[in-house]
Formats: C-alpha cells, sequence, structure tokens
C-alpha cells in the first residue's frame, strides 16, 4: 500500500464550482453558495477550519427578483461618520454594478467571523458568460441552480398554445390586455 | 459584647469547613494572581466559572450536535441520498449506529460509509420510494454552454 499516504489529499484539495445565475433569485442562491463557500458540503467540515471550496458565478447581470424587489429592496452604507447613512434600491446598485447585488447577498449570509474575508476572496462573480480562461480551466464541477427558470410565454409555438387543453374562452368583451382594448366610439364622445 | 470565641471560632474552622476549602482551591490551583490563593478572592471566580459550565452545557451540546448534522448532511449529499430519509432508514432497518458513528465513519471510513448509503437507496428502492427521494435535475449546464 505504497500510495495510501496520498489518498487523503483529495479530501482536503481545493476544488472550483460553476454556477449559473441566469434567472435566479439572489438571497436563495447566496444561501446555497454559503454552503459550498464554507465547506459545508464536506464530511471534514468544522466552522473554524478554512476548508471552504471556490465559487465561479456567470450571468449575475440577468438575476431575477420576485415581487416588487428591484423597486423596493434597498441596500443600506454607513460610512461612520455623522450624517453618513445612505441607502439605494436594489435596480440601482445593479445598474452600478451587475455583480454587486450577489456579492452583498453572500456576504451578508456567511458567518461574521475573521473567515469571511477569505471566503469571500474565493466568490468569483462575472456578468456574463466571459470567464478569464486561468479561472474557467480549475472548474470541475457545477452547482445546481436554486429554482426553475420559467418559460415565457412568448417563447411557446402557435401550436402549443392552441393545443392547450382550455375548459371554455374568454368572451370577446373581456379584456384581458389593456392596451389591445378595442375603443368604443360610444364612450370616447363623451371624453 | 464577647466577640472574640465567635470570631476565633469562624476562622478557625472545623475539619468538615477546611475539606470544603481544599474543593475549592482544587478548581482554583491554575488561577493567575492572588484569586489563586486567597480563598475569599478565589471563590468569586469559583463560583462564577462553576455557573457559566453549568449554563454552558446545552448551548454546548447544540453546538456539536449542529456541527454533526451539516457533516452529515455533506456525506449524504455526496452519495446523493437525503440525511432524514437516511437516518429513517437506517433506524427501520434496526441498524444501530448513532450520528456520532455515523459522522466518524463518514470521515475516517468513507467506503463504509458509502455501503450504508448505497443500502439506503436499496432498501428504499424495495419500500417503492425511490421516485419519492430522487428529484429531477433541473438547471444542468455542460461545458458546450460557456
Amino acid at each position: 500500500m505504497a500510495h495510501n499516504r496520498v489518498l487523503q489529499w483529495a479530501t482536503f484539495a481545493r476544488s472550483w464550482w460553476i454556477y449559473d445565475a441566469y434567472h435566479q433569485c439572489p438571497f436563495e442562491s447566496a444561501k446555497r453558495l454559503c454552503i459550498f463557500l464554507q465547506g459545508q458540503h464536506k464530511p471534514i467540515y468544522h466552522p473554524l477550519s478554512d476548508i471552504g471550496d471556490h465559487v465561479v458565478v456567470i450571468n449575475t447581470k440577468d438575476i431575477s427578483m420576485k415581487n416588487e424587489y428591484w423597486r423596493k429592496w434597498r441596500f443600506h452604507h454607513h460610512t461612520g461618520y455623522p450624517g453618513g447613512y445612505s441607502q439605494t434600491s436594489a435596480w440601482r446598485l445593479h445598474d452600478l454594478d451587475d455583480t454587486k447585488i450577489l456579492h452583498k447577498a453572500v456576504y451578508s449570509r456567511l458567518p461574521g467571523n475573521l473567515l469571511r474575508r477569505r471566503m469571500m476572496r474565493r466568490l468569483h462573480l462575472f456578468p456574463d458568460t466571459e470567464v478569464p480562461d486561468d479561472i474557467l480551466q480549475n472548474v470541475t464541477d457545477q452547482i445546481r441552480q436554486v429554482q426553475l427558470i420559467p418559460k415565457p410565454i412568448h417563447k411557446y409555438s402557435k401550436e402549443d398554445i392552441d393545443n392547450f387543453p382550455k375548459l371554455f374562452d374568454w368572451p370577446e368583451e373581456y379584456v384581458i390586455d389593456y392596451s389591445k382594448k378595442k375603443k368604443d366610439e360610444d364612450t370616447e364622445k363623451y371624453f | 459584647m464577647f466577640l472574640t470565641f465567635l470570631n476565633f471560632a469562624s476562622r478557625q474552622g472545623g475539619a468538615d469547613i477546611q475539606w470544603k476549602r481544599h474543593m475549592y482551591k482544587r478548581i482554583a490551583w491554575s488561577y493567575y494572581g492572588r484569586k489563586r490563593n486567597c480563598f475569599r478572592l478565589s471563590i468569586r471566580t469559583i463560583e462564577r466559572a462553576l455557573r457559566y459550565s453549568t449554563n454552558s452545557g446545552k448551548p454546548k451540546r447544540e453546538y456539536y450536535n449542529n456541527i454533526v448534522k451539516i457533516r452529515l448532511e455533506a456525506a449524504c449529499w455526496e452519495h446523493g441520498v437525503l440525511y432524514d430519509e437516511f437516518l429513517k432508514t437506517l433506524d427501520e432497518s434496526s441498524i444501530q449506529l448513532n450520528r456520532t458513528t455515523l459522522q466518524h465513519l463518514a470521515i475516517y471510513e468513507p467506503r463504509t460509509f458509502q455501503s450504508l448509503c448505497d443500502f439506503t437507496v436499496k432498501r428504499q428502492g424495495e419500500l417503492g420510494l425511490k421516485a419519492a427521494t430522487t428529484t429531477t435535475p433541473s438547471g444542468v449546464l455542460t461545458r458546450g454552454m460557456l
């Protein structure tokens, strides 16, 4: 058993993962990314030992947020000086930097100990699929996405929509899309 | 008022009191400064230390149990088994290994742990639960897409 000594090297090796953030919630994604950054996916996990992996995240500019979060979710900042408080809405921060929202989501999710900065340095964020070769060649496996990407209605063909089983047809007067509403001449008169 | 006798009695103490003090001194042997030798000073620190050790029993247990849980979840995830299903199946099959032992197996004897995971998958297949435990992969990315 000459090589038994080196069998455990793979256990402590730092591997690289890739994650596609296309149409994914940044906060739900952060939960999953933190597991890999902290090394909670390894049986040798301990909160004080530095055994986290590298995570490469692509398509961060295409993250999605639910409900009104793009308008209403706010990121806070304080410089430490009097009057140094400021807050920014999510869409505005995303305009300034495509990777900032995911960065902040992961940073606030990680435990606030001395390992946090070191773990954040192993998180590589890219706004699109253009990743430098020296980073991409290390990647060995991928992290599964947290949510299913919904297929929008315009991606379905006409046949699929027509063949979709339905119980009844809407009456012609029923307004589904307001912009396509026919103008009623009788009511137009009064305006 | 004649208090000399009382003072004398309290300072001298009996054999029992001396033994009790000896008990505290055994705890204070590693302290620094006068609280190591002076009883009235050391008793303050000792009582606080004993209080801390009593109160920290539950949080300490929770902390270590949580680490064991995370490790076992990770070990199960490597073999595509769910943690809860894994423990439940082992319990129902009367494989009497506790979580600490399972965690040690996962770290030091990974092949043994893998065999337990394989057993779980097989057992769930026999019961017809395999379909319930496996999920369809979504968002799978291949190298050709980049």
